[in-house]
């Protein structure tokens, strides 16, 4: 959008956002990699969310595995979203990336949702 | 990629010095946190671009209503977590204010530097269009009561 100096209405998100990707390679990739965790999400929304984070904290898969006691092709398959792991190694890697697995059960009583979430140890 | 007619459109708010103090943040960010700085950009194309204005707000937790009609736009970014202050008018989800949030609650004065924002753009777009310059001299019409001499 193209708008006189003098109105109130500034550039828009969208011009700014290809402007900032044009000088800053890094900030290219990581909208390129934010719009592969927005796909993930539609897949499975663990592996999208622990992708995220190790992104965020600057954590390399092999980095996590090694400090969860889990192997590298675990955590690539956790992030592909083809293989949930069993529950305390979840729980580790969650350790690793600064966050705490918690396990929400749900039932339905009189048509009213109850949830109770819950740590997991 | 190109707005889509009758969908929202993110737009900064410009202040009347021509400062856009959320792309300045921005751009400042960019400089520090590039990957913040993506994330937020991110945030703002997927949940407040191209929507349909008579739809609902984004849900929470993507957002959330401040006061009347003026939202936030919530991004966490690794251990940091982002606030974006914003109001829709018409198709145009105006951004106008940015800021690290550490407390519980959106603090009075970013609220109202958020509303006193808001209440400038809407002035001034509500400010008769400023007319082109009449014509002088040679090229100027003719003065209407010079019909009736």
């Amino acid at each position: 959008m193209t708008s006189s100096p003098q109105s109130p209405n500034g550039r828009s998100a969208t011009e700014a956002a290809s402007s900032r990707a044009y000088r800053s390679e890094t900030y290219r990739d990581a909208r390129a990699e934010y719009e592969r965790i927005r796909a993930l999400r539609e897949v499975s929304p663990i592996a999208a969310h622990l992708r995220e984070r190790r992104f965020e904290l600057g954590l390399t898969q092999a980095e996590v595995a090694k400090a969860a006691g889990t192997s590298h092709s675990a955590v690539s398959r956790l992030e592909k979203g083809t293989h949930i792991p069993q529950l305390p190694t979840l729980q580790r890697i969650a350790a690793v990336l600064d966050e705490e697995l918690l396990v929400c059960f749900q039932r339905t009583v009189d048509g009213e949702v109850e949830r109770e979430l819950m740590a997991v140890a | 990629m190109a707005a889509r007619r009758g969908r929202t459109q993110a737009v900064f708010y410009r202040d009347r010095r021509g400062q856009e103090p959320v792309d300045d943040f921005l751009e400042e960010l960019l400089k520090a946190q590039p990957l913040a700085a993506a994330k937020i950009d991110d945030a703002i194309e997927e949940h407040l671009n191209g929507r349909d204005p008579r739809d609902p707000p984004p849900e929470f937790p993507a957002t959330s209503q401040i006061a009347g009609e003026l939202r936030e736009l919530r991004v966490r970014f690794a251990r940091t977590r982002y606030r974006v202050l914003y109001q829709r008018s018409r198709n145009l989800i105006v951004l106008l204010h940015i800021f690290e949030k550490n407390t519980g609650s959106v603090s009075a004065s970013d609220r109202q530097k958020a509303e006193k924002r808001m209440a400038d753009f809407q002035a001034r777009m509500d400010e008769r269009p400023r007319r082109r310059p009449r014509a002088a001299g040679r090229d100027a019409p003719p003065k209407s009561r010079d019909y009736h001499a």
